[in-house]
């Protein structure tokens, strides 16, 4: 490389940045190299966020969590994005009439990667200790399983799970990565154990070669692998021998590892940094995560005294002008939430004309409130100024932006706003049952693989019920009709805009770029990036 | 001294090291402990499920959280006579082996920083001092190392890898093994750190030469190379070694945010997200470890200047007064 070209590299970073606005090129994925021939071998580096232990399986944990699961481990169901649940490692399934029993039929030779086999005993472990957990081990079971009562081991290849009520969502709860089916060598170590990836056998295209703890996790193809999800286009072992998962917080370095020939796939491209890296030649994607996450949301702590007013709320809702956002700050790669669901989620309801901007009515709801405008330009009721912090998660690149966003259009009605976003340690205290309520907003994106339970029930997300909610919530998950989910759906969906506990923002998405070499890389409805089917052409 | 006494010295400052320690596990105890917030509430908040009080409350029982203080504090204590720093419920594993995954990286980017920021204060310092230098070379070589000491380890960090790695491509983005993603982030921290012992290195300098001894030797036609290595150098150490050991302490809290720009593993990293997880466990085990190291560092800095003294002293009785 000649120097002029490797000045104009170094300035092509601040360069996107400027460009990014103004220069948004075409959306079309371009790949090189033949589709039609796979090639063997060859090692991917991956460039994901941010080191995310634990590592225990049956974990619902961030993204790295799960992306590095679904090339270690398999589930009993696939989420394929086209074609909802399909066989994994169960190859059929049967449904009692009373839908409250499920009868798996495995696929016979499938062994774990300690060579055990993975059968009935092995699956029923599994079932019962994400349904269950294990007291004595430390194991909590995860909240998606409530209602799980059993599973009965029919014969080697043959399981039933029993729910004491029926569970619409039995099926896609099965192919979510924190279902991922577990060897019972891992499965019988305590918590304090399982929590240790070297610790963790799976079942899966890759096995863990090494871990150096928060830098790299060096992922090995796994010679033999034949029970790949019936959707896959590989049906055997992975292509790859080696993939490199790096990790690098920051997202204009992620992006320069790409740009720079340092990595072959990255997680979390910066907004700005897009079009740069397109005219680059690499591929930019947006991954829709709406199957299975909610949008990028404020959530109102409602028993916050500020918030308190539903006038407060759909006034803060109304001054925030989330179409500009998407359009100046971010970019094509994100559409603005119309919904508590994304646009592509089976249950969305278009409810965005509740949610339309509008400064005027949001000072006017304001006023009427009784914050009136006091002598600074930040509005006051009894004394009491309307200041609000605002704490937000960290999966989106663009969550501090946001943040001076909306710091920007409450201060145009008078409402002060300190952006916390991006402090890691004030987001812990805003979700905490005890102190969480001593901040207004809650501002991140979570998931939903059986219902808006984040909203419905009390969690660290909202910190409030209504038992209107719960009860819904609940008549949705016992549901066996598609119409009766939508019927109990809609209710949770109106219900919680038309009260304003919800300001959805962004769709949920997670934009990747890759080098146009890459071929393959699947993405689950749940947004497990798996590699068992990728390869890198010549 | 006689060699009991120097036994005897040895044992005391022993005994003062473990006292340090004590005091400073117990202080960190009592201040993890006065914390809001909570390990197991951010675990089960971090896996964006809502979890019900009563697996909250059981959770904390098996880790051990729902104990009272102060059987915490004594269990906590016999743990670290044992070498055992607890269990970490943010990172999944041991304190200990967090640290020992931890040290040796942070070990290694200390220690080659150390050697920049020598290499840098000795450069800097002998511009800065040396009488052949030229006046305007000197001046800027004097305000060098206040200027780097407010540049920030963060920003410089991101410039050097935007500079080196994305735009030069002469280095890796991550630690590659290679000699250069250790050289980088060393250099960031040496460059924001060697102000102290430049200063001290600069003013020492200055004080020595202006002794009436230096001119007698200049006057008797010593040239000005040998006046300057053999006589005014050999004079600076002892205070120079008690800031050089301030230094190499601070080296560590360089690292902190140097480990996060250049996505390494270590101990500044680990401390900042035990942190933001109100991993109290974590924090005070972290406390106490760095507590050790530089209390270790310090009884060996002044063990050190201890026995150049004394060199000093057997060497020439009558001679040269150390500066302290």
């Amino acid at each position: 490389m000649t120097l002029k070209k490797k000045l104009l590299a170094l300035a092509a970073i601040p360069l996107a940045a400027v460009l990014g606005l103004s220069a948004c090129s075409s959306g079309a994925v371009e790949r090189s190299g033949s589709e039609a021939s796979p090639r063997a071998g060859g090692s991917l580096t991956y460039v994901e966020n941010s080191y995310g232990p634990p590592w225990s399986p049956h974990l619902v944990g961030p993204y790295e969590h799960s992306n590095l699961y679904v090339n270690i481990a398999d589930t009993l169901v696939y989420n394929d994005p086209k074609k909802g649940e399909v066989p994994y490692l169960a190859t059929s399934w049967d449904v009692s009439a009373d839908k409250t029993e499920y009868t798996f039929h495995l696929r016979k030779g499938v062994t774990f990667s300690d060579g055990t086999p993975l059968d009935a005993d092995a699956v029923k472990l599994n079932l019962d200790q994400l349904g269950l957990g294990d007291a004595a081990l430390g194991i909590t079971p995860l909240p998606y399983f409530s209602g799980y009562v059993s599973t009965t081991v029919e014969d080697a290849h043959t399981l039933t799970l029993k729910w004491a009520q029926p569970n619409y969502y039995t099926l896609k709860l099965l192919g979510i990565p924190a279902a991922s089916i577990i060897a019972p060598s891992t499965l019988k170590l305590p918590a304090t154990e399982q929590s240790k990836i070297q610790n963790v056998v799976g079942s899966g295209p890759f096995t863990v070669d090494s871990v150096k703890k928060n830098e790299q996790v060096v992922l090995k193809r796994r010679a033999g692998y034949d029970w790949a999800p019936s959707t896959s286009p590989n049906k055997g072992a992975a292509y790859l021998d080696t993939v490199t998962i790096k990790y690098v917080g920051d997202a204009s370095l992620r992006d320069g590892a790409l740009q720079s020939g340092q990595a072959d796939i990255v997680r979390g491209v910066y907004p700005s940094d897009e079009s740069g890296l397109r005219d680059q030649g690499d591929v930019i994607e947006s991954i829709d995560a709406s199957k299975s996450y909610y949008p990028y949301s404020i959530t109102f702590r409602v028993n916050n005294p500020l918030v308190s007013d539903v006038r407060v709320r759909e006034a803060i809702t109304r001054a925030i002008d989330t179409k500009a956002f998407v359009k100046s700050v971010l970019s094509k790669s994100y559409t603005a939430a119309a919904d508590v669901y994304g646009h592509t989620n089976a249950q969305f309801i278009d409810q965005s004309s509740k949610l339309s901007y509008d400064r005027k009515k949001a000072a006017r709801l304001l006023d009427d409130a009784g914050w009136s405008l006091g002598s600074d330009g930040v509005r006051e009721k009894d004394g009491t100024p309307l200041k609000i912090v605002i704490a937000s998660n960290q999966n989106q690149a663009f969550a501090k932006d946001f943040g001076d966003y909306v710091v920007d259009q409450l201060g145009k009605v008078g409402i002060e706003v300190e952006n916390r976003a991006g402090d890691n340690s004030y987001i812990n205290y805003a979700r905490s049952f005890d102190t969480g309520n001593q901040v207004a907003l809650h501002i991140g994106q979570g998931w939903v693989p059986d219902g808006l339970r984040n909203f419905s029930l009390k969690s660290f997300t909202n910190l409030a019920a209504d038992p209107k909610l719960t009860t819904w919530f609940q008549q949705e998950r016992s549901s066996t009709t598609a119409a009766d989910v939508r019927r109990y759906s809609s209710l949770q969906q109106k219900w919680l805009i038309d009260n304003y506990w919800v300001d959805p923002i962004v769709d949920e998405v997670q934009v990747y770029g890759s080098v146009p070499q890459l071929h393959g890389v699947r993405y689950s409805t749940d947004l497990g990036t798996s590699f068992q089917a990728a390869y890198l052409a010549k | 001294m006689t060699r009991a006494g120097g036994l005897w010295v040895v044992l005391r400052k022993l005994v003062e090291a473990a006292a340090t320690v004590f005091v400073i596990f117990t202080i960190a105890f009592l201040l993890v402990n006065l914390l809001k917030g909570d390990v197991v509430e951010n675990y089960l908040n971090g896996q964006g499920a809502a979890y019900s009080r009563a697996q909250l409350d059981q959770l904390r029982a098996f880790y051990g959280y729902d104990q009272p203080l102060w059987i915490r504090y004594f269990s906590q204590l016999a743990g670290i006579v044992r070498g055992d720093f607890g269990y970490s419920l943010s990172k999944g594993d041991s304190v200990d082996a967090l640290v020992a995954s931890a040290a040796g990286q942070t070990a290694a980017l200390a220690a080659t920083s150390v050697v920049f920021v020598l290499a840098l204060t000795f450069v800097i310092g002998f511009l800065a001092t040396y009488e052949r230098v030229p006046a305007r070379i000197a001046a800027a070589a004097r305000v060098l190392p206040t200027f780097f000491s407010v540049v920030p380890p963060s920003w410089l960090g991101i410039v050097v890898l935007t500079v080196f790695s994305i735009g030069l491509r002469v280095i890796s983005l991550y630690p590659d093994g290679g000699i250069g993603s250790l050289v980088a982030p060393a250099v960031v921290v040496a460059v924001c750190i060697f102000s102290s012992t430049a200063q001290v290195y600069i003013s020492q300098v200055r004080k020595v030469s202006a002794e009436p001894y230096v001119d007698v030797f200049r006057v008797a036609g010593v040239s000005p190379s040998r006046l300057y290595f053999r006589h005014v150098l050999a004079n600076i150490w002892p205070p120079f070694l008690t800031v050089f050991g301030f230094t190499v302490a601070l080296t560590f809290s360089g690292t902190v945010v140097t480990e996060i720009v250049f996505n390494r593993d270590g101990l500044g990293r680990l401390l900042l997200d035990a942190v933001t997880n109100n991993d109290i466990t974590l924090i005070q085990g972290l406390i106490v470890i760095i507590a050790i190291v530089f209390v270790v560092i310090n009884m060996l800095t002044d063990g050190i200047v201890g026995a150049l003294n004394a060199r000093e002293s057997a060497h020439d009785p009558a001679g040269y007064e150390v500066l302290a």
